[in-house]
This record gives structure tokens, C-alpha cells and sequence, in this order.
């Protein structure tokens, strides 16, 4: 109408969190580690999106990126090596007014969570997930993971390591009802703040590949990725994650992808000769499995006693 | 198909439907509700469902409507109360906020309350915390708001400081933010005006606009009164003089001189002095200094006041003891209905008549000063000044003559005497105010409404601002550029019915919308063309006849709604007897939007009802017949904004068709220009044809005897301009290959003054602040910058320059020549600068 606006609401905040606000104690990252720059990140996110602190909640499972938890001041679960999934979906299924994160590495999620993984892109409950990669198990001082790349040395690889590595975008892409798939990179941190901000503001399983730099464990592979802007390749699209024209003046080579194309995405994740940072693929309209599980939320035992016996004395002779 | 996507959910229903069936078992009292914690999606309307009905209720119904259409009245059960028009859909049970009130009003300037607060906010947009700021912005202007009511004008630092005080008491942040937003509040605070005074939304608005314009700009009447006291302080002076010269006493000079007094005779001297400044007046001039002194003293009187007032008795006990204090500044009186004009354009005489001798007595004054009055020719002069002759600044600093009236009591008690009142071309100004249903209920009888603004217009030489209370910025600007002409002003305001139960600035916002009270401005003097005194631009959709809006359905569908007279209609109680609810199983193609009835032809109406959609308070769309009285009445209101569109160039008929005219000739034009480049073209391509098959035959011929080889060998003339092409290709290619080089050297000379961090690029690593943290630190977004190269070494800076994994620290020279292995450092250092 003329001159009127509809949307306003009559009450405006009186309470603003900042991004420090949410952190909690000191990170105890190795200094240099990508980990730092995804942490500030997601505070940032909860600030600009007011996140409410006793409504989110953080799950990860087993590694150096696991510890996530510890270091926001929302609710948060720190739980079982490759089990960050499950337990992720437990929290959602029956609470889905919760903002769930899910914070996993390559170990935790590609080795011993493969399985819940899988099923998890499949499930795609409402959820942020972040896949931080740094090829390599950090917390246990170098050995080689399913996502490192052929000839890495390491503890258990002392000569080298002789199978390809697992491609998570690969992967994500070949599981069906997959719904938001996106690659971004920790030494980018406006695009990495950008991506999870997309993440967060699509509902069902945002899949956050972060390619994440180990400087103690992988350092040349640490610089060489950094380093080399040549080799990076940033995707755009109206409806892909786009930053302002300043923002994107780091990045030399932009390519048009749109989100929508599933084949297109596929050939993208299998073009290993260069890195491919923003939203490959989107379908926001892929069935949520966390719809159907708050549906008698809200009622006491007794109450929920009865129900059923009101269903069952339809049956009684 | 892996990603296969479910249209509907199979299972959703089933659950919900248990639930539901589950709750109504437990609670049949108490209506469904979710949980709070469960997911709430946005509410949507629908259109009402379609029910089975067989041909006889069709026919039967039909029957009915047709019968209301022309006259009878609904069937009970529908009518539209509790129903709104669908475009009101999105404002439905959501508070209103009167987001564009209070205006901020001060003697120099306007502005809504939150733009003020915004744009000073603005100037401290460099401030590294100042995102605190902006966020709080629309909570602080909230409980500014807060402080006003919507009654009586408030004065802006009162409201200001109690606002910032309950913003202060209740904002909750961290100690750390906390200090920061105070700091940027107190300086907010330095930046708002100290003056002035926050107008709010409500019955006396109108008023209160009237009493900030006048108020506002009084710089000329400041001035001219400035002007009057120095010329009354000069002329006096001079008289004094006189009187002094007359008495034939020279106190002072005779006691200056002591006991030489009674020796010499000054008068005496000052006639033999060459220089001699003046002469004796004579009693003529002299009688004229004591009448113009008399008059200069009176004179500030004339210009004291803002405006001379007549409002009409009806009025003045509406807005009541208040009056007075509205307009502080103003000689008010109060008459009753029907004689307003004749009593304004009494006080206009009696006023202007005083105006005029002291601004006689002035230009009088200023004249005998400079010693110019020439009594032939300005006596005759002065005998005669009225107003017409006062110049631009002088009219501006008058009291301006006011009236406030009923525009329907104007319209119907003396519309002769308005009539003559404008025709006079006397700067008289009238504040207009519709305050009844704009005749709504008086459907009985259907006419052409009286339009003030367009009475007011057909005297041509005249000013009129007319609007609802939605923009008061701008009604505000309105009513100030009609107080500083010459020629009449009228401003006509509607104001929102009290009993309606709808939103008063949405029904305000209704009216302009469905062009019951369109927006209007016609300004008579600032331009000859006629069209040029037009403004309709800030009326909604001004290029359509009625507002299009979409609204968002259910089931992502669209519905297009169109916002037309008859529903501003039904916001009435009054009309709600011509409407009927038609339900969607009655529906047919003889049922029509009432927008596309009212531009059909008469014999493509017949057999037709027209239609408007509305809504009830659970989100079901109806359709809702139109009688055809309120059809005509709509009729009337289109008829009546195509005639202001008309005049403010939109869909103009002398235009379109002067264009049509001028598209016909052009295009003959263009195709005689075509035809003719045609055969032009035709012609010049048989000319070439023929020559370069002559040509061609030429040289064929030629090849062919052997006569002239040189024919098919490149000319030698072009050998010079390949070797200069090639050459000079060659030359660019050497210069590109330096130019890189020298302006690497330029960036190495910038580069390498001082250490830098491309800050924005910070990853947060914690690898620099962890070698010297007094060097390197965080600003508000966690990023790295240098805080004091100085407190560090050289060599702590190039350690983390090597070390940043992003490589954006640039170390640039060592500040201390006497840090040691400095050579190897600066090498070190060179590739990250």
C-alpha cells in the first residue's frame, strides 16, 4: 500500500550479540591453522544472524576440526569418532526449532562416518555441515586419510601413499536427495563466510566442503594451495554464492555454473586439476526427513498414553 | 532420477491429521496449536474452496445477485462484514507503525524522525564499531517514538533525552560493546538538533504542518524588521538633529568650548564651511520625519505576527484549547460557517492595509535618508502603494492570511463568495480539511462530486496542495511553497474517519490509493504552459487507473488484485449493503473484475456483475459483488483521476494523438527515404557490377596476353607499409615487455615504505600476533593489522611475513638502520613487498 510498509514489526531488538561473544575459551588450534579463519567465520554468521545461543547447537565427532564445540558459546556436542551425523539427526528429528551444525574432518567423516554420511546427505535433515579438509589426521600427528593424495608421506604411508584419494564432493554428488553441495576454501575467508551463510539459509543438509590448510603436517601442500591463485577457479551464478564486486577482485578466474544442473555439478567435483570454490549444486526443494519427526511434539506422557489408548479402544470387541 | 522430489508429502498429512485428531480427543475446547518450539511457516491466503451446487441454486442464485446488482438488497448471510479488500492482505493482523510520523520540525528544517536519526547517524560510518550503532538504530528511534503520542506536538530534546535514556536502561550487550555504543550515542546525540519539535500522527496533524510552516524560514521577516528598527534609529537620529537645530540651542557644542562659548557663534561658522553635510529641513520635510517616525514605530507590529487567522467556529471547538497554542505566533478568529470568506478577505483588507504604511513609512525612511524623496513624483506614489507593490522579500516577511475551513461546508454555504475570494488574485491562504466519509453513505443519490482543488484551479492564477496524512515531509514542503506566492493558495487535506475501525493511516493510505483523494499539486504562477503547473507524480501507479498488486498465495499461486474505489468503499459500514458475497461454486464468466467492467462498452456490460476480491480474518479470499450504485460511484472516481492524469501528462489524448499523427507521417516519410535509398542502392550496384566486370575482363585479358605482369604482383608501394606495420608492432612489443618492468619499479617505490597487511584477506591464524602481538593485532572483525611496526624488530615482521599462510603481510623497509644482518632481511623481506 501506498506509503506503508507490512512487514514491520512493532518491537525491535534490544539485545545485539557480537561475533566475540560467541566464542568460548581460547582455540587451541596450531597457530597458522585454517581451522582459525572457519571459527571466526561462523561466529560471524551467528552474529549477523542474531543466532540465538540456547538454540543452537554444534555436533562433531572425533579430530583436530571435532574440537569446534569447545570453542562456541552456544550448546554443543563434542561425540563419538565418525558419529557426529547420528547424533546431529537425533537432535534435529526431535527438536527442529534447533539451528544444528554439524562440524566433521575427512577422518571423521569420509573414514569411520562414511556410512552415516552416506545416509545423512540421503536423510537431508535441516542442517549446516561443514566438511573441514585438510588431508591428513592432524590430531594424531600425521598419518594419511582417505582424502590424501596419492604419494603423501606420512606415519602409516612412510614411502608414500598409493590410492587415490576420496573425493568428498564426488561422493555428495552421487547420493540421492543430496540438496545443497558447496566447496569453499579457509584462506578465503569472505567466500568461506559467504558459503556458510548460503549453508545456513538453506533448508536441508548443507554439505560445506572446506578445504582446509594443515601448515604443521602439510605445509607444502599448505603454501601450494594458498599460494597459487592460478589454480583457482570461482563459480558464479545468480542463484550460486556471490560476493560484492570488491570482494571478488582476489579471485582471477571466475567461471558461470549453475546450481541447478546436477550433471554439470558431477563433471565440476571430477575436474581434479583445479580448485573449484562456490555452490555446485542446490535443489531446494529435495525432501527433508526432519519434517516428519516433531509431528506429537508438545504432548506430556500422559497425554501421549491417551491417544493410544483412545486408537486402541477403536479396536476393542 | 536420484534427486526425485516429492510434490506433495505423503506422509505429512497423515501425521498432522493424527495429531490434530489427537488434540481435538484431549481438548475439543481448545483450538489446534503447534507447539511453540515447532517450526512456524509463513501464513498464506487461499481462495475459498469451490462446493458442489447443482444448476437450480446456480440459476437460483443468480437470480439473486442479479436482483442486488440492480438495486434489492443482499440475501442475508452475504454480506461483507468482517471482510476486508485482498489487497489489505499482508497488513492483517499486524500492528501498524506509523513509521513515517513524527516529524521532526525546526525553524531551518523537516524530516521524518528516523531519516534525521539515520543520516546523522551516517556520519559516524567510519567509526570501527559503528555496525553497534546501526543495529540499535531502529529500537532508539522506536523509543523516541515511544515519547510521542499521537496528541500534542512534543519538544525534540525532551522526547530525545527520555528516548536515549530508556535505550540506555534497557540494551543489553557485553561491558565491551556496551562502552563502545555509548561513546557512538553520545556523539549521535552532539550530532541532533537541539531545537525543534516532533509532529505526530493524528486528528491535529494538518494543524500542526500549517503552524511548522509558518513557522518555518522566518529569516525574511528577521530581516526586514532588522531593516526597520536601523531605519527608524537613522531617521530618528536625523529628526533629532532638527529638532535640536530648530530650538536653536547647541548645548553641547557651546559647552565644548568652555568660556570661549559666548565668543564664537557655531551656526555661524558651519554656514562659511566648504564642507558644509547639511541644510535646515523644511517644514514640510520636517512634518514628514515626525509622521514617518510615528509610522516606523507602529510599524513592527504589522509584521510581528506569523499569520492573521480566521477559522470557522465548527473547527476551532474541534481542536479546542489546543488552538491557541498551535499556532502561538497568530491572531486568531473564530466565524461561524458560511462567512468565512467574506471575514478573510475583511481581515486580508484591514491587515495589509497597515503592512502597506509601514512599508510606506520604510521605503519613506529610506528615501528622505539617502535624501532622494522627491516629493512631485512620490507623493502621488505613495498615495497609491498597496500590497502589489511590496517586492518578493517584502511579501515574505507579512503575516499571511489564513482561514481554515470545512471543505464541504465551504462547498455548500459560500462557494460564491470562495469563488470571488480566489478571483481577487490576493495572497490568501485557506486550509481545506475533509474530515467526513467522503459522502459515502449518500449512495442514494448518485453525483458528481464538488472537487475543491478543481474549483480552486478553474481560477487558474492559483496554488493547491492536496493530500492525505501518509507523507507528512512532503505535505509539509507543500504547504510552505504555497505561503510564499502571491496569488491564492488553497491546502486540502483529507483526514481519516474516526469510527472506522481500520488503521487510520491505512485507510489514509486507502483513499490515495483508490483515488477517492488523489495527491495532487497545481501551482498557477510558476510556470505559463499548463502543464507544466501539474504534479500527480506522487500518487501510486500513477501511469494505471487503479493500483495493481499481487499477492502471494498458498501453493505458491498469484493472485493479481487491483485496488479500486469500491473497495475503499468497503471499508465503510455505511456501504457494506452494496456488496454480496458470492461464493465459488456461483461463480461464471458474468462475473467480472469490477476494473475491467468499468472499462468495458455499455453493450459489453450487459448481462455482467462486477467483482472485487476480499478477505476474511482466516485467510479465505471471496469474491465479492459490486452494486451498481457503488459501480457508478467508481465510475465517477475514474472519471475524475483520468482528468487529473489527463492534466498531468499521463495517457494525455492531445498527446497521443499528435503522436499517433506524427508516427503516421514519419513512417511515410520513412518509406519514401527507403524507397528512394533503394533504388538508389539498385542503381550503384549495377554501376559496379558493370565496371568490375570490365575490370575484370581488363585484367583477365591482360593476364592473359602477358601484358602487364606487374597487375598481379603486390604493388611495391605496399612494401614500405607491411615493413612499418611489422615494425612498429615489433617497437609496441619491446615497450610492453619494459612498461611491466617500470612499473614494478614504481610499485617497488610505493610498496617498500612501510609494512602493510591486506587486512581484509586475514584468515585469523594467529601465526603473526603470536611472534609479537604488540606489532600485529586484531581490529573489530578479527583481522590482522599493524598497530606499531616500531614495536617490533625487522626481523619479527619478515619471520611473520614468511609465515603468514595467505602471505599478505608486506614488511617494507626496516624502520631502525641499526638492526643487525639487516642486508639479509631486507633480501628476505623483498619478495613479500
Amino acid at each position: 500500500m501506498f506509503g506503508l510498509k507490512p512487514d514491520i514489526a512493532l518491537d525491535k531488538p534490544t539485545k545485539f550479540l557480537s561475533a566475540d561473544e560467541y566464542e568460548k575459551g581460547m582455540a587451541k588450534w596450531c597457530p597458522g591453522c585454517g581451522d582459525h579463519a572457519i571459527l571466526e567465520s561462523v561466529k560471524r554468521l551467528c552474529s549477523e544472524e542474531q543466532l540465538d545461543p540456547v538454540k543452537t547447537v554444534f555436533v562433531s565427532g572425533i579430530g583436530c576440526s571435532s574440537r569446534f564445540p569447545h570453542y562456541m558459546d552456544t550448546y554443543g556436542f563434542h561425540g563419538l569418532h565418525g558419529r557426529a551425523f547420528p547424533v546431529a539427526e537425533g537432535v534435529k528429528f526431535r527438536r527442529p526449532d534447533l539451528d544444528v551444525f554439524v562440524i566433521t574432518g575427512d577422518g571423521d567423516c569420509c573414514s569411520i562416518g562414511a556410512g552415516a554420511w552416506i545416509h545423512a546427505i540421503r536423510y537431508n535433515m535441516d542442517m549446516t555441515v561443514m566438511l573441514f579438509n585438510n588431508e591428513i589426521y592432524g590430531l594424531t600427528k600425521k598419518q594419511t586419510s582417505p582424502t590424501s593424495r596419492i604419494g603423501t608421506v606420512s606415519n602409516t604411508t612412510p614411502r608414500g601413499s598409493v590410492l587415490p584419494p576420496l573425493h568428498p564432493l564426488e561422493v555428495t554428488l552421487g547420493v540421492a536427495n543430496a540438496s545443497f553441495v558447496a566447496q569453499t576454501a579457509d584462506w578465503r575467508p569472505e567466500h568461506l563466510f559467504e558459503t556458510i551463510k548460503a549453508g545456513h539459509a538453506h533448508k536441508g543438509f548443507s554439505f560445506i566442503h572446506v578445504l582446509q590448510r594443515c601448515p604443521i603436517f602439510q605445509p607444502s601442500l599448505s603454501k601450494e594451495m594458498a599460494g597459487n591463485r592460478e589454480s583457482l577457479d570461482i563459480l558464479i551464478h545468480e542463484n550460486g554464492i556471490n560476493m560484492d564486486e570488491e570482494k571478488m577482485k582476489v579471485f582471477k578466474n571466475v567461471v558461470e555454473h549453475d546450481p541447478s544442473n546436477l550433471n554439470a555439478a558431477r563433471e565440476l567435483a571430477s575436474d581434479h586439476s583445479k580448485i573449484h570454490l562456490g555452490l555446485f549444486y542446490q535443489n531446494p526443494d529435495a525432501e527433508c526427513y526432519s519434517d516428519y519427526g516433531a509431528h506429537n511434539l508438545g504432548f506430556s506422557v500422559e497425554e501421549k498414553m491417551e491417544v493410544l489408548n483412545s486408537e486402541f479402544d477403536k479396536y476393542a470387541i | 532420477m536420484e534427486n526425485t522430489t516429492l510434490k506433495t508429502n505423503p506422509y505429512q498429512g497423515l501425521f498432522n491429521q493424527t495429531s490434530e485428531e489427537a488434540r481435538r480427543i484431549l481438548h475439543p475446547e481448545v483450538a489446534l496449536s503447534e507447539p511453540d518450539f515447532v517450526g512456524k511457516t509463513e501464513k498464506l491466503p487461499t481462495l475459498q474452496p469451490e462446493q458442489f451446487a447443482t444448476d437450480e441454486e446456480k440459476d437460483a442464485f443468480w437470480t439473486k445477485l442479479r436482483a442486488f446488482f440492480n438495486g434489492e438488497d443482499a440475501p442475508h448471510g452475504s454480506g461483507i462484514d468482517g471482510l476486508l479488500p485482498a489487497t489489505f492482505a499482508p497488513f492483517i493482523g499486524k500492528q501498524q507503525v506509523e513509521e513515517v510520523y513524527p516529524l521532526f520540525v525546526s525553524e531551518t528544517e523537516h524530516a521524518n524522525l528516523e531519516k534525521l536519526l539515520t543520516d546523522r547517524c551516517k556520519l559516524q560510518s567510519g567509526h570501527a564499531h559503528f555496525h553497534l550503532l546501526e543495529q540499535f538504530l531502529p529500537r532508539l528511534v522506536q523509543n523516541i517514538r515511544n515519547e510521542v503520542g499521537n496528541q500534542e506536538v512534543v519538544a525534540f530534546d525532551d522526547a530525545l533525552s527520555a528516548g536515549f535514556q530508556s535505550f540506555r536502561d534497557e540494551v543489553e550487550l557485553s561491558q565491551k560493546d556496551r562502552s563502545h555504543l555509548m561513546v557512538l550515542l553520545g556523539e549521535l546525540e552532539r550530532n541532533l538538533p537541539e531545537e525543534g519539535a516532533l509532529v505526530p500522527f493524528g486528528i491535529r496533524t494538518p494543524y500542526y504542518l500549517l503552524s511548522a510552516a509558518l513557522e518555518y524560514n522566518r529569516g525574511p521577516k528577521i530581516e526586514l524588521i532588522n531593516k526597520l528598527n536601523l531605519l527608524l534609529k537613522t531617521i530618528t537620529a536625523l529628526f533629532d538633529s532638527e529638532k535640536l537645530a530648530r530650538s536653536n540651542r547647541t548645548p553641547h557644542s557651546d559647552d565644548s568650548l568652555g568660556f570661549a562659548g559666548s565668543m564664537v557663534d557655531l551656526d555661524v561658522l558651519a554656514s562659511i564651511s566648504p564642507n558644509a553635510s547639511t541644510e535646515p529641513l523644511s517644514d514640510e520635510r520636517f512634518a514628514r520625519f515626525g509622521q514617518i517616525i510615528e509610522n516606523l514605530k507602529v510599524a513592527e507590529q504589522a509584521f510581528s505576527k506569523n499569520s492573521w487567522m480566521i477559522i470557522e467556529s465548527g473547527f476551532a471547538n474541534r481542536i479546542g484549547e489546543n488552538l491557541v497554542s498551535i499556532f502561538e505566533n497568530s491572531d486568531i478568529a473564530t466565524v461561524k460557517s458560511g462567512k468565512v470568506c467574506e471575514a478573510t478577505l475583511k481581515l486580508f483588507d484591514a491587515n495589509m492595509k497597515a503592512v502597506s504604511n509601514a512599508i510606506v513609512a520604510m521605503r519613506k525612511a529610506e528615501l528622505e535618508i539617502k535624501g532622494n524623496y522627491d516629493s512631485v513624483f512620490h507623493d502621488s506614489y505613495f498615495e497609491n502603494f498597496d500590497w502589489r507593490q511590496f517586492t518578493t522579500e517584502e511579501l515574505s516577511a507579512c503575516p499571511i492570511t489564513m482561514a481554515v475551513v470545512d471543505d464541504a461546508e465551504l462547498i455548500k454555504e459560500e462557494l460564491g463568495a470562495f469563488s470571488d475570494l480566489l478571483a481577487r488574485d490576493l495572497p490568501i491562504r485557506l486550509l481545506a480539511i475533509r474530515a467526513e466519509d467522503l459522502e459515502l453513505s449518500d449512495t442514494a443519490e448518485l453525483r458528481i462530486r464538488q472537487e475543491l482543488a478543481s474549483i480552486t484551479i478553474a481560477h487558474r492564477n492559483t496554488y493547491v496542495y492536496q493530500s492525505v496524512l501518509v507523507d507528512p515531509d512532503r505535505s509539509l514542503s507543500g504547504i510552505y511553497n504555497g505561503l510564499r506566492l502571491s496569488s491564492p493558495s488553497v491546502f486540502h487535506f483529507l483526514l481519516p474517519n474516526q469510527e472506522n475501525d481500520v488503521n487510520p493511516l491505512l485507510w489514509s493510505s486507502a483513499a490515495i490509493e483508490s483515488r477517492a483523494f488523489p495527491t495532487l499539486n497545481y501551482s498557477g504562477m510558476s510556470e505559463t504552459s499548463w502543464g507544466s503547473r501539474w504534479n500527480i507524480d506522487h500518487n501510486p501507479q500513477v501511469q494505471n487507473n487503479w493500483p495493481e498488486h499481487e499477492l502471494k498465495l498458498k501453493d505458491d499461486e498469484v493472485l493479481s488484485t487491483v485496488f479500486t474505489y469500491a473497495d475503499f468503499m468497503s471499508l465503510e459500514k455505511d456501504c457494506y449493503p452494496e456488496f454480496m458475497k458470492v461464493d465459488a461454486q456461483f461463480c461464471t464468466d458474468d462475473l467480472v473484475p469490477l476494473s475491467t467492467y468499468l472499462t468495458t462498452t455499455s453493450e459489453e456490460r450487459t448481462g455482467k456483475v462486477p467483482f472485487i476480491w476480499m478477505i476474511d480474518d482466516e485467510w479465505t479470499i471471496y469474491r465479492v459483488a459490486v452494486s451498481w450504485k457503488a459501480t457508478m460511484a467508481s465510475l465517477e472516481r475514474l472519471d475524475h483521476w483520468r482528468y487529473l492524469q489527463e492534466n498531468g501528462g499521463v495517457h494525455n489524448y492531445h498527446a497521443q494523438h499528435a503522436l499517433k499523427e506524427r508516427e503516421a507521417d514519419l513512417s511515410v516519410d520513412a518509406q519514401k527515404e527507403i524507397d528512394k535509398l533503394k533504388a538508389e542502392h539498385k542503381k550503384e550496384l549495377q554501376k559496379v557490377r558493370d565496371e568490375s566486370t570490365d575490370k575484370a575482363m581488363e585484367h583477365l585479358t591482360s593476364v592473359l596476353l602477358d601484358l602487364d605482369p606487374a597487375s598481379f604482383v603486390p604493388s611495391s608501394t605496399s612494401h614500405p607499409k607491411v615493413a612499418s606495420a611489422v615494425k612498429t608492432e615489433v617497437l609496441e612489443a619491446n615497450e610492453a615487455v619494459q612498461k611491466p618492468e617500470q612499473k614494478e619499479e614504481v610499485e617497488d617505490d610505493l610498496g617498500s615504505a612501510e609494512a602493510w597487511i591486506e587486512t581484509p584477506l586475514c584468515t585469523t591464524c594467529d601465526e603473526c600476533t603470536n611472534i609479537n602481538d604488540k606489532v600485529f593485532k586484531y581490529n573489530g572483525d578479527k583481522k590482522a593489522y599493524i598497530e606499531d611496526a616500531k614495536a617490533g624488530t625487522f626481523a619479527e615482521i619478515v619471520k611473520a611475513a614468511e609465515n603468514c599462510t595467505v602471505s599478505i603481510i608486506h614488511p617494507g623497509t626496516p624502520l631502525n638502520p641499526n638492526e643487525p644482518g639487516l642486508e639479509d632481511l631486507i633480501a628476505r623481506a623483498e619478495k613479500f613487498n
